[in-house]
């Protein structure tokens, strides 16, 4: 399948030895989150189910510059009804190529595949955050959310994680390269989540400082609620109306003088850079 | 090293533990939809040779008594618990416990800053030993899912459910698929009698005509939608009118019903 855009016209096909190099690379950049993107040889290459004809790639000037992973699975749709399966695993397109349709093409041309039609699977599924299925896995392939019956749990163990975001945003506001302004300000915050470690957070014009289980210091503004009442907060794409949610339904309680609270809400987003999932 | 509690203990990971691990899972999932089906090498490929899962992290739970192995858990040092599984038929929640405890430790000890762990949703067991340790429920991957080849897929669950199609049917459907991508049958046939369940794409003539579009049948196949909301909603057309009932019925038959599981390494 061939496709024109702005860059160029780039084109679909299966996977071939020569293009390993090209695929670790896009996929490395895409997923850094997930051991910083070195899983590709575990995940696929060693797969057990690992079949190259269905993994598809997209060619610009000889270059990779997208890829989608499928993998072959014999997938219980009851306890009594198994069907043959497609896991639709790693998408990636490489940043200067998103947005002109390379996922899209990927998707379509592994469906009119060859090895597609010799497998003859009946269903694809696919783990995917909702934003990106709506905009591109149902419209192009017809996917649709399953319902599950898997629960999730989380826990705490320690404020590591929020001590180097504090750090990264730290950096970002000394060398000048944070958008929002900071005024001058100087404000003690004392988490108490249930269950895990008590978490001050002292936030000022320079950033965000850190430090756990702190027992001896009075804190301006003091929040107290539950794990799950903070992990609404971890997920929330907007911070104060989820906070004032929480706060309604008595699921949070945030003490302190007026003029730290207004300080507080002012600088909220400060939280939400340190405290948020990504 | 092993650790212990009432009746069970815990030991590290043993080479040649694996096929007993396997059967905890299996006795564990195998009965859930949304289950795939696991070799040996699978496993080992999955949860032995993941990249952040070193042996130390394979916890896993004996009866002290004859040091047979009645659950464990994989913990990642990503602070993913990949895997969690019990004998159902011992007592889970001295299990679940034992094993969850000596896996903070173990990802404290790594370094990690926090725990995520799966379990069915009507796991018990795993949800209030959770609720005890402090854990907060927290969103699950979201799985989305799209029919390749409606025939094979109307023959798997026509022929799951066949005795019933052919006391209650003696009909052929016809079902139009509107809006469906290039590789899609837009047509697809399904002939219900007495003694046979026929899925084709070859013309015959049916007796009820079904249109509906693409995602509204995944919706009602994969069950999150009733046959009967999408001919309400006008999604789901039935010619005759008077075949409605069949038609609603007939969907109806043919839906998933289980809601499907999946343990955290399936989405990792």
């Amino acid at each position: 399948m061939n496709v024109m855009s702005d860059k160029g016209t780039f084109f679909c096909r299966t996977f071939e030895e020569k293009d390993e190099a090209g695929v670790k690379k896009i996929v490395e950049k895409a997923f850094p989150q997930f051991l910083g993107g070195q899983f590709w040889n575990w995940k696929y290459k060693c797969n057990p189910n690992f079949d190259p004809s269905l993994i598809m790639i997209a060619e610009m000037d000889g270059k990779v510059v997208g890829c989608n992973h499928w993998l072959l699975r014999n997938f219980m749709l009851s306890p009594s009804l198994e069907t043959r399966a497609i896991l639709g695993g790693d998408l990636a397109v490489c940043p200067e190529c998103r947005g002109k349709g390379v996922g899209s093409a990927l998707l379509r041309s592994q469906r009119a595949s060859k090895a597609m039609k010799d497998l003859n699977p009946s269903i694809a599924y696919t783990f995917a955050v909702p934003q990106l299925a709506s905009q591109l896995h149902s419209p192009v392939a017809g996917y649709v959310p399953i319902r599950v019956n898997t629960t999730s749990y989380f826990k705490i163990l320690n404020w590591q994680m929020v001590a180097e975001r504090a750090a990264l945003l730290n950096e970002r506001i000394a060398s000048g390269k944070c958008t929002k302004k900071l005024g001058k300000f100087n404000l003690k915050v004392l988490l108490r989540i249930s269950n895990t470690p008590s978490l001050s957070l002292i936030l000022s014009e320079n950033g965000v400082y850190v430090r756990e289980n702190v027992v001896d210091e009075k804190p301006n503004v003091t929040i107290t609620g539950s794990l799950s009442a903070f992990q609404e907060l971890r997920h929330s794409k907007n911070i104060k109306r989820t906070i004032i949610i929480a706060l309604l339904k008595s699921k949070l309680r945030i003490v302190g003088k007026p003029k730290y609270l207004i300080a507080l809400q002012k600088n909220v987003w400060l939280l939400q850079e340190v405290l948020g999932k990504k | 090293m092993s650790t212990d509690f009432e009746s069970y203990a815990i030991r590290d990971f043993r080479d040649g533990d694996e096929a007993e691990l396997l059967q905890i899972f299996e006795r564990a999932y195998a009965n859930l939809g949304g289950y795939t089906h696991r070799t040996l090498e699978y496993w080992r490929w999955c949860l032995l040779q993941r990249p952040d899962v070193e042996k130390s992290g394979i916890i896993i739970s004996v009866e002290k008594s004859n040091g047979v192995i009645v659950g464990y858990a994989v913990a990642g040092k990503s602070g993913n618990l990949w895997e969690l599984a019990y004998d159902p038929l011992k007592d889970g929640k001295e299990i679940v416990a034992l094993v969850l405890r000596k896996a903070e430790d173990y990802l404290q000890s790594v370094g990690a800053s926090s725990i995520n762990l799966s379990a069915p949703q009507m796991d018990r067991v795993v949800s209030e030993v959770c609720r005890d340790f402090g854990y907060a429920i927290t969103p699950s991957p979201q799985m989305f899912c799209a029919v390749l080849n409606y025939s094979t897929l109307f023959a798997s669950l026509s022929n799951n459910v066949s005795t019933n199609l052919k006391t209650r049917f003696s009909d052929t459907f016809l079902i139009k698929i509107e809006q469906a991508p290039l590789w899609i049958d837009h047509e697809i046939f399904v002939e219900v009698n007495r003694n046979n369940v026929r899925v084709s794409c070859e013309p015959c003539k049916p007796t009820v005509s079904l249109k509906i579009d693409n995602v509204s049948l995944s919706s009602i196949l994969f069950g999150n939608i009733s046959p009967l909301s999408a001919f309400l909603r006008l999604k789901l057309k039935v010619k005759p009118v008077s075949k409605v009932l069949t038609a609603l019925s007939f969907l109806s038959q043919l839906q998933v019903k289980d809601k499907w599981s999946f343990p955290l390494s399936e989405y990792g």
